[in-house]
């Protein structure tokens, strides 16, 4: 052994432990003055973003370290022990691990000045911190048990996130509804790991040399495992019947939407990215997961566009989004569950920091010109996706294969109705109509880049769960559905009917102001008590 | 008619009363003017594209403001006047009597003020407080998330006729209703009416509302969501709805109320018969005018429970006391001697500034910085337009919402430079029509799956850069922006205006701002008006800091048509025929005052002469200077572009006066931004009509704004917008807190207190004080004429004082015009209260 490889080696390990343990000094100094509260406002919140930023960066030089000298694993203890505290940095754990560090440094410098005169702001930024440090730790844990503290971690961040307010409206309730849906998850997860392990199977996520490990033990077991690990993910991701906890949330501040929607629900698709080789041999439950999430994101994209507020469409968004991932990650197209996970997470941190933009101004809106004939709108929509399409192949080819095939049909369908609206509404010359080609084809390139070199990237050590019964092409049925509902729901006969369901979506049930008692049940002889005050959600 | 719920087997009888009252044509009138009764206890909401302050009691003005307070308190359930905790240290020169503080020994938080239980309520609300039921509020939700839905357009498919039709549509497949309502709520639905007044009819029949008690539960209803009936309040009446939302009328409104009151109770479980709490009739004070109003008007007086008469108005005494320390101190840095001079002698230029307190301290630095004289005059300059924006298509009504636009303008390309300004509304169209692609592809079933990823990896450099560098991140964009599409080439040219009036009209409306500006003479080669707008980012609240005068737009174009109307020869020459002499080489230009910044920008500089161009360019720059680093801008907050930026700035925060008079009672003195000067000179206006459009136009302006402070900091809980941090866009009308609920009205926390859970505000609350320098009895001449002004001021909405040191020394008036002399020496307020009209001024 070299010097200088020992140095090098110390640098990595001192990378990743700055990655990690980053955003967990920040939510342990930022709880510590939110304890000791010396001042109204709070003057190190600078020092907790700071630290977030320098973990994100570590995590940053992490996977230059990673591409250059592959995989390393980080153990606490000797090594021959079974491994339970450590983390590995592979290709797919740094990606992930970056991801998540500069989406919470991001949340955390615009809570910062967001929420500058807020009594909160200390304990928003501690729990914030801690979400974003187990997240990290759930996307390298090298056991079981750890990825399950992590878990549970990220849990706990986000109720202090979202309770750090109750006296806005609507946030204890929030809290209630979120406390109840994680919680079933948390305890599926963690009573999976305590079976997995009674009936023998391994806890290691990572065996000698970081290679994955696929050791389980066969039957009753493995199948019950793997519908824990499913339920876990479902609630994670505001999925079905575990769902209704994520519109309520909005609720809290926009930065603890931010942090939400693009740091913490999207756990769902990194645990099972993680614990693939697990789950591969329980097919049927991925199939009914796949079902699961493919029907409720369908059903809430639907909803999606019937939602008044502009937090609430995002809310929706967000669920039919991880509904898609979650399916991704079901049949085995990881690497496009990777790339949306990323991309996802990205766009709705943009959008929830923006959501405050969207009251239009009078008499800023430009005189819509008349809209070019259908046929001169559909060669524009032709040509526009086509030529997307191919420079999206060609650089696709420069790297790597297009992630799944059937997704690069999604990619066309959004390309060709962004350019059937554009073709509405553009007006007569050619600069505009060159100016959106090439705004189009740069953007195709560009996505194409990042997809493409992600897929080079990390494609290679993803684990796949694919079988001939869990193909990516079933996404389409997603698709199917989606476009059914979507049609269907147009109509104005089937619209009737759904308008009832539509106004109720989203909005929680109506009596959670009140003081817990129906008043179907109300019997006569109940003595009455005399409720003066107004009755409010604090309430 | 008894009082209390119907049980289900005497539905049907009741049904049938209602179909009997129905057949009564003349109770659909009645009903209506008691719908329009029990309205003012809110006030229009206007969408926040173009935020109006409002006063939330502005159709209570008949009553005097303790009265005012009082019926609101029992409706809306305000405080009504500050808590004690409002004024904080700040000393009051006569300590208030002791008053019972919120928290102090024995008394719980949140009950001073409030009456253990409220004499007027809703029938759900009744049975809440009877049974332990949340239903008032379930209501309330349900109703909420209804108007959302129809506002947004989601009910399109249903909403021909109006809201009723909609929900009469759409009700029977709620979820929540058919929980709630039950069999018996949702059979009910069917037989309330195929209009909306039927449904209201038949609905308070089957609560059993008594018609005595009609307005005020129908008020009380209105009242549990001021934001909601705002809104329906604002669009019942609004005479152009400058967008293309669904109309949600006020009728429609009650009547879904109602009508799902009567539903959620016929799904409830009876309550046991016996005799019920006694409830006290809801008003106390007898009528000003006895017969003028019909039974149950507001202010229609009835005779108030014993035991609630004696309590004094919790926050009265310290409010006035408070108001009259502010009142004294101000009449006496009025009264400083010695004055500046008159008038500037030769002036380089001369400003016209909105009255707008934030104009208070430009002015200063301005008048500072070399020989600049300034002038007040409300931020439209007299000019109520309608403007079009280039190639927009909306026109944008510019000048107070109280006013309705006579004249139409439009942007249109200056002579030889129709191509570039082609070349710019394409530009526009192009990003219009790109973010209808984004759209199309978020909305599309399948392609929005795809679009999160592309667009994700698009948008992190953006996120990125505007989280982590505001300002740069604000400047390469406006940089961008000028690089697509350039201001320059779309100029303002009244040569070639699209515009009704001809010379002689626009010649008039110039003397008239001329005129109530003071400044009919002496004019310097360079007159600039400058308005005033606030360049912010990511704000719903945009509009309440811009100009509140220009209609809550940016008062930069009215700036822009003053210049233009002015520079016209035959406008001139008009002015010349009034009596008003423009020299020729006076040159008129127009500037803005960024009050996020605290610049001020030249407009139409290319159209100056050159060397009017210099003169501008060196205004601007020792503007510069005098408000430059080295001196700190009064109340700056951070970067105001920042997305990240809850409070851009302090805006209004503080207001408390309207001074009215020369430039020489004020110049020189800081006032702490907390006043609004408008110029009036006595000289200029022998017979006061000038006078008369001042306090018609400006200073209602300033009360309503003035109001809205108060009352948004008062009652923050009821009357203000809540927490910015909260805030949800809903279908551009407005914002809700949170994932539903009510539109907000008012202020938001940020606009009024330091920390978002504070109990004492920034801002002062204090009711407006009107300082007009002008004799006594011109002002009561005017008053007399304008029965607005006589509510405003025997009211005490407003305060007034009058007089100044042109007049021997300032009085103050009291209700029914009683005056009396103020002087330095017994500015305690303890000044024996004089009987006689017009005293003598002491001193």
């Amino acid at each position: 052994v070299s010097p200088g490889s020992t140095v090098s080696a110390v640098a990595s390990d001192a990378c990743l432990l700055g990655a990690l343990l980053g955003p967990f000094v920040a939510a342990a100094g930022a709880m510590v003055s939110a304890v000791v509260r010396r001042h109204r406002t709070a003057p190190l919140s600078r020092l907790w973003t700071s630290l977030a930023w320098s973990g994100a960066l570590f995590a940053v030089v992490l996977v230059a370290r990673v591409a250059l000298g592959g995989s390393f694993v980080l153990l606490a203890g000797r090594a021959t022990d079974p491994p339970l505290f450590g983390v590995v940095a592979d290709r797919l754990t740094v990606t992930l691990l970056g991801v998540v560090s500069i989406v919470g440094a991001l949340v955390g410098s615009y809570a910062r000045r967001y929420l500058a005169v807020d009594p909160s702001l200390r304990r928003f930024l501690a729990g914030a911190n801690l979400v974003v440090g187990s997240m990290g730790l759930v996307s390298t844990a090298v056991s079981l048990p750890l990825l399950v503290g992590a878990w549970i971690g990220a849990t706990v961040g986000f109720l202090v996130v979202l309770g750090c307010r109750p006296d806005l409206p609507g946030v204890v309730a929030a809290s209630r509804v979120t406390r109840r849906n994680l919680a079933v998850g948390d305890l599926a997860l963690l009573a999976g790991t305590v079976l997995f392990w009674r009936e023998g199977g391994s806890l290691d996520l990572v065996g000698p040399g970081g290679r994955l490990v696929t050791t389980a033990p066969r039957g009753v077991a493995e199948t019950l495992f793997a519908i824990l690990v499913a339920v876990a993910a479902l609630s994670r991701s505001a999925q079905g019947p575990l769902g209704r906890w994520l519109p309520s949330t909005v609720a809290a501040p926009t930065p603890a939407s931010a942090l939400l929607h693009a740091g913490l629900v999207n756990g769902g698709a990194i645990l099972l990215l993680r614990l693939a080789p697990f789950v591969a041999h329980a097919p049927y439950v991925l199939l009914a997961t796949f079902a699961l999430a493919g029907v409720s994101a369908a059903v809430t994209a639907t909803l999606m566009r019937e939602q008044p507020t502009v937090k609430g469409r995002l809310a929706f968004s967000t669920l039919s989004q991880m509904g898609f991932l979650v399916c991704e990650c079901a049949i085995g197209a990881e690497l496009a569950a990777l790339v949306h996970l990323i991309g996802h997470a990205f766009y709705k941190v943009g959008l929830f920091f923006g959501s405050g933009a969207h009251i239009p101004r009078p008499g800023s809106r430009p005189i819509r010109p008349a809209a070019p004939p259908i046929v001169a709108r559909a060669a524009l929509t032709a040509v526009a996706t086509g030529s997307s399409l191919f420079v999206m192949a060609a650089t696709f080819s420069g790297f790597h294969a297009s992630p799944a095939p059937v997704l690069d049909g999604f990619v066309a369908v959004s390309l060709a109705s962004g350019a059937w609206a554009w073709s509405g509404r553009c007006p007569p010359g050619r600069t505009p109509l060159l100016f959106f080609l090439l705004a189009l084809l740069m953007a195709a390139g560009l996505d194409g880049v990042a997809i493409g070199a992600l897929g080079a990237w990390v494609g290679p050590s993803l684990p796949t769960v694919a079988t001939p019964l869990l193909r990516p092409s079933l996404l389409a049925g997603v698709a199917a559905l989606a476009l059914a509902l979507s049609l269907g729901s147009r109509r104005p006969a089937v619209r009737r009917r759904l308008l009832g369901l539509f106004v109720a979506a989203g909005r929680g049930p109506v009596m959670v102001a009140a003081p817990d008692r129906d008043p179907r049940q109300l019997r006569p002889e109940v003595t009455l008590p005399l409720a003066t005050r107004r009755d409010e959600d604090a309430a | 008619m008894t009082p209390g719920f119907p049980a289900r087997e005497n539905l049907r009888a009741d049904l049938l009363r209602a179909d009997l009252l129905r057949a009564d044509l003349l109770r659909a009138d009645l009903l209506r003017a008691d719908i329009d009764e029990a309205a003012r206890i809110v006030a229009p909401l206007w969408p926040l594209g173009a935020a109006i302050a409002v006063n939330p009691l502005w159709d209570l003005r008949h009553l005097p403001f303790d009265q005012a307070i009082a019926y609101a308190r029992e409706i809306l359930h305000v405080r009504g006047y500050p808590p004690a905790t409002a004024f904080g240290a700040r000393a009051a020169p006569d300590s208030p009597p002791e008053t019972p503080r919120e928290g102090g020994p024995g008394i719980p938080a949140g009950t001073v003020g409030r009456e253990p239980s409220w004499a007027v309520e809703t029938p759900s609300e009744r049975y809440d407080r009877l049974a332990g039921t949340g239903l008032a509020a379930a209501l309330d939700r349900m109703v909420a998330s209804f108007c959302a839905a129809y506002v947004a357009g989601v009910l399109e498919a249903v909403r021909s006729e109006g809201l009723y039709a909609a929900w009469l549509a759409v009700a029977p497949r709620d979820p929540r209703i058919r929980r709630l309502g039950g069999r018996a709520g949702c059979h009910l639905i069917s037989r309330l009416g195929d209009t909306p007044i039927d449904a209201i009819h038949r609905s308070l029949v089957l609560l059993g509302v008594n018609e005595a008690d009609r307005v005020s539960v129908l008020a009380r209803h209105l009242a549990r969501q001021p934001g909601w009936a705002g809104h329906a309040k604002w669009r019942s009446a609004s005479r152009r709805p400058t967008d293309r939302l669904p109309a949600l009328h006020l009728v429609d409104y009650l009547a879904v109320r109602l009508a799902t009151e009567a539903v959620l109770l016929a799904g409830a479980t009876p309550l046991p018969s016996g005799p019920a709490p006694p409830r006290t009739p809801f008003l106390a004070r007898p009528s000003r005018e006895p017969g003028a109003g019909r039974r149950g008007a507001v202010g229609e007086g009835r005779d108030r429970p014993a035991g609630t008469t004696s309590r004094p108005p919790v926050g009265r005494e310290a409010l006035i006391a408070h108001e009259r320390r502010y009142r004294d101190g101000l009449l006496a840095t009025l009264s400083l001697l010695p004055t500046p001079a008159r008038r500037p002698v030769d002036p380089d230029a001369q400003v016209l500034f909105c009255i707008d307190p934030r104009s208070e301290g430009a002015r200063r630095r301005l008048e500072e910085a070399g020989p600049y004289e300034t002038f007040g005059v409300a931020g439209f300059f007299s000019l109520p337009l309608r403007y079009r924006h280039f190639g927009s298509a909306d026109e944008v009504e510019l000048c107070p919402a109280i006013l309705t636009p006579t004249r139409r303008v439009a942007e249109i390309p200056a002579p030889g430079a129709a191509r570039p300004a082609g070349r710019r509304l394409r530009r526009r169209q192009t990003l219009e029509a790109a973010h209808a692609a984004y759209k199309g592809a978020r909305d599309d079933p399948v392609g929005t799956f795809a679009l999160a990823e592309m667009a994700g990896f698009l948008t992190a450099p953006i996120t990125l850069t505007k989280t982590l560098a505001p300002g740069p991140a604000r400047r390469l964009a406006e940089r961008l922006r000028h690089a697509l599409a350039p201001d320059r080439f779309v100029t303002f040219d009244l040569a070639t205006l699209d515009s009704e009036g001809d010379d002689e009209e626009w010649g008039d409306l110039a003397w008239t701002l001329l005129t109530s500006a003071g400044l009919t003479h002496d004019f310097a080669p360079l007159v600039v008006f400058c308005g005033h707008g606030s360049a912010t980012e990511n704000n719903p609240y945009a509009s309440a800091l811009d100009c509140g005068a220009c209609g809550g737009q940016r008062g930069g174009n009215a700036a822009r048509v003053a210049a233009a109307v002015l520079g016209r020869p035959g406008v001139r020459r008009h002015l010349a025929r009034r009596g008003i002499h423009i020299p020729a080489r006076t040159t008129f230009a127009a500037a803005e005052h960024n009050t996020a910044t605290g610049t001020l920008h030249l407009l139409d500089h290319h159209l100056l002469p050159s060397d009017a161009a210099e003169q501008a360019t060196a205004l601007v720059r020792s503007f510069a200077e005098a408000s430059g680093p080295g001196r700190r801008r009064p109340r700056r907050v951070a970067e105001p572009a920042d997305w990240a930026q809850l409070r851009p700035e302090w805006a209004l925060a503080g207001n408390a006066a309207l001074i009215v008079g020369p430039r020489h009672l004020t110049a020189g003195r800081d006032l702490g931004g907390r006043c609004f000067l408008h110029s009036y000179d006595t000289a200029n206006d022998p017979d006061g009509r000038v006078l008369e459009a001042i306090l018609l136009g400006p200073l209602i302006v300033a009360h309503w704004i003035n109001a809205q402070y108060y009352f948004s900091s008062v009652d923050p809980e009821i009357l203000g917008a809540g927490d910015k941090s909260v805030h949800n866009v809903l279908a551009g009308v407005g914002v809700v807190s949170g994932r539903d609920g009510d539109l907000a009205v008012g202020l938001p926390v940020q606009s009024l207190f330091v920390h978002p859970t504070d109990t004492r505000p920034v801002h002062e609350p204090l009711r407006l004080l009107a300082v007009v320098a002008a004799p006594i009895d011109r002002l009561e001449t005017v008053i007399a004429r304008q029965e607005l002004l006589r509510q405003l001021f025997d009211g005490e909405w407003v305060h007034l004082a009058a007089g100044g040191p042109d007049e021997g020394g300032w009085s103050l008036r009291a209700p029914g015009g009683h005056w009396q002399a103020w002087s330095a020496d017994r500015a305690q307020g303890s000044a024996s209260p004089r009987g006689a009209t017009r005293s003598d001024p002491a001193g």
